[in-house]
C-alpha cells in the first residue's frame, strides 16, 4: 500500500482503512463469514503512528464483540440469522466509537497523562501531611503543628484543586475534536442517507414508470389481441360464405347446362 | 513493536478467520487447517458456537474432532508438566490448560445440544444429563480409582474431598492451578479429553466399579472380610 505524504491524504486513507473494516464487520453479519484479517492489518497499518496502540486495540477489540455477538446470539439456539443481524447491530456504537478515537487522537494526550500523574501524586502529598499532622497533634507538638498546617489544609489542597483543574480543562479540550470528528461522521452517515434515499426515490419513480409502460404496454397487446380475433373471425365467415357461394354456383351451372340439354334438373 | 494489547487484539481477529476456517473444513469433511497449542483452545471454543449455530446444529456432531484434538494438546502439555522442574512457575500451562478444558466444555455440550441436553448410554440402559456425564467423565478416565467417593456427593451423603484443588461448588472440577497440573502430569488419574463415545463408555465403568466396591464393602460389613471368613471355615 503507498503512503501518502499529504496529511489530509494520511487522514483519508486512515478513514477509509475504518470504512472498509466497518464495511467487511457488516458483510460477515450479512452474508456469512469473510476475510476479516486483511481489513484488520490494513487498519492496524493505517493507524500505526498516528493513534496510541490501545486505541487502535480497542477498535479491533470492539471489532471482534460483533463477531462474537453475532456467534453467541445463533448459538442459543432462539434466532435466525436475521433476528442475530438485528441483536448484533448495537455493537457497532462501540466500533464506531472506538474509531472515531483512534481516528482523532487527542494531539496533548502527553499533557493529559502528565496532569493526571500530578493529581495522583497531590493526593499522596496530602495524604502524608494530612498524616503527618495527626502524628505531630498526637505527639502534643503544637509547634510542628502550626508548621504543618498550612501546608495539610491550604497550599496541598489548593495545589491538588488546580491541578484537578487542569486535567478536568484537558479532557474538556480533548473531547472537541472527538465531539467535531463525531459530528463529522453523523453529517457523513445522514449524507449516505440522503443518497440512499434519492437513489430509492430515482428507483421508485422508474418502477412507477415502468409499471405504467407495463401497464398500457399490456393494454395495447390486448386490443392487439382482440382485432386479431376479429380478422380472424372475419377470414372464416367470409372463407365458409365463399366454400358455400362456391357450391351454390356450381349446382346452378349444373342445372343449367342440363336445362339446356333437355335433361331433368338432377341426374337420376 | 505492537503493545500486548494491540497483538492480542490482532489474534482475536485472527482466531475469528480460523474458527471460520476450521469448521469450514470439518462440514466438508476435509483436514482443518493447523492451529498452534496456543490457538487451538479458543479457536476449537468458536467452532463449536457455529456448530450450533449453523443450519439449526446439523455439525454439533463433528465436536468429536475438536476433542480429539484437545486431547492431544492435553498429553503434550501434561508431557511439559512433567519435564519442567518442580519449582518452575507454569503461569502459561494453567492458562492453556483452563482454556482447554472451556473450550472441552464448550464442545461437549454442542455434541449433547445444551447443559441439560439428555445423552442415553445405551450399555447401562440409562439417560444422564450433560453436566453431570461431563462432571464424571470429563478430566480422567478413572474417577474412581483416584477418587473413590465420588458417588456420594451426588446422593448428597458426606464423602472425602477430591484429592485435587478445587471450589466447594464445584468438587469435580479439577481447577486450573500448577499443583493440580503435577497432580494430574504425576498422579494415578488418567487425565483426557474424550470424545462423547468414551465419555458414555467411561461412565459405565466408572459406575460399575463403584458398584462393585459398595457390594464388596456390604458383603464385609455382613460376612467379615473374604480372610475373615476363609479363617472361620
Amino acid at each position: 500500500m503507498a503512503t501518502a505524504t499529504n496529511p489530509d491524504q494520511r487522514h483519508d486513507d486512515r478513514q477509509a482503512s475504518a470504512d472498509r473494516f466497518v464495511a467487511t464487520l457488516h458483510r460477515y453479519i450479512d452474508d456469512g463469514p469473510v476475510d476479516l484479517q486483511q481489513p484488520a492489518d490494513d487498519l492496524i497499518a493505517a493507524l500505526t503512528g498516528a493513534a496510541p496502540d490501545s486505541a487502535i486495540a480497542a477498535a479491533l477489540t470492539a471489532g471482534a464483540a460483533i463477531i462474537d455477538r453475532y456467534w453467541s446470539v445463533l448459538r442459543r439456539g432462539s434466532a435466525d440469522v436475521a433476528m442475530a443481524r438485528t441483536l448484533t447491530n448495537p455493537q457497532f456504537e462501540p466500533l464506531t466509537d472506538a474509531l472515531i478515537a483512534a481516528l482523532h487522537p487527542f494531539a496533548r494526550q502527553d499533557a493529559l497523562d502528565a496532569a493526571e500523574d500530578e493529581v495522583r501524586d497531590l493526593q499522596r502529598q496530602v495524604a502524608q501531611a494530612n498524616a503527618d499532622l495527626e502524628a505531630a497533634v498526637a505527639a502534643g507538638d503544637v509547634e510542628h503543628v502550626m508548621a504543618l498546617r498550612a501546608t495539610a489544609q491550604v497550599t496541598l489542597p489548593g495545589r491538588l484543586g488546580e491541578a484537578r483543574l487542569r486535567v478536568l480543562q484537558l479532557k474538556v479540550d480533548a473531547s472537541k475534536p472527538q465531539l467535531s470528528a463525531a459530528a463529522e461522521h453523523y453529517a457523513k452517515q445522514a449524507a449516505a442517507v440522503r443518497d440512499a434515499e434519492q437513489l430509492r426515490d430515482a428507483a421508485a419513480a422508474q418502477l412507477r414508470d415502468a409499471a405504467a409502460a407495463l401497464d398500457l404496454a399490456q393494454r395495447a397487446a390486448a386490443a392487439a389481441r382482440a382485432a386479431e380475433g376479429r380478422a380472424k373471425a372475419t377470414t372464416v365467415r367470409l372463407s365458409e360464405a365463399l366454400r358455400e357461394q362456391t357450391a351454390a354456383h356450381e349446382h346452378d351451372q349444373q342445372t343449367r347446362i342440363r336445362k339446356l340439354a333437355g335433361l331433368a334438373p338432377t341426374a337420376a | 513493536m505492537p503493545t500486548d494489547e494491540l497483538t492480542k487484539a490482532r489474534r482475536r481477529i485472527a482466531d475469528i478467520g480460523l474458527a471460520d476456517a476450521v469448521f469450514t473444513a470439518v462440514a466438508a469433511h476435509r483436514t482443518p487447517p493447523h492451529l498452534t497449542d496456543d490457538d487451538a483452545p479458543t479457536v476449537w471454543n468458536d467452532v463449536s458456537a457455529r456448530f450450533t449455530a449453523v443450519e439449526a446444529g446439523r455439525y454439533c456432531s463433528s465436536a468429536d474432532v475438536g476433542l480429539i484434538d484437545l486431547h492431544a494438546r492435553l498429553t503434550g502439555l501434561l508431557t511439559r508438566v512433567r519435564a519442567s522442574p518442580s519449582t518452575a512457575p507454569m503461569t502459561d500451562l494453567v492458562d492453556r490448560y483452563r482454556r482447554i478444558r472451556d473450550a472441552q466444555k464448550a464442545l461437549v455440550f454442542t455434541a449433547t445440544r445444551g447443559v441439560a441436553g439428555s445423552v442415553e448410554i445405551r450399555q447401562a440402559g440409562v439417560n444422564i444429563i450433560a453436566a453431570r456425564l461431563l462432571q464424571v467423565t470429563g478430566a480422567m478416565s478413572n474417577i474412581d480409582e483416584v477418587w473413590p467417593e465420588w458417588h456420594q456427593h451426588f446422593s448428597h451423603a458426606s464423602g472425602a474431598q477430591p484429592p485435587w484443588e478445587h471450589t466447594s461448588a464445584e468438587p469435580f472440577t479439577v481447577s486450573a492451578t500448577a499443583a493440580n497440573l503435577r497432580l494430574l502430569a504425576t498422579g494415578p488419574a488418567r487425565p483426557w479429553v474424550p470424545t462423547l463415545d468414551q465419555m458414555k463408555a467411561a461412565y459405565v465403568e466408572q459406575t460399575a466399579a463403584e458398584a462393585d466396591r459398595r457390594r464388596v464393602a456390604n458383603e464385609t460389613r455382613v460376612y467379615g472380610s473374604a480372610t475373615q471368613r476363609r479363617d472361620a471355615r
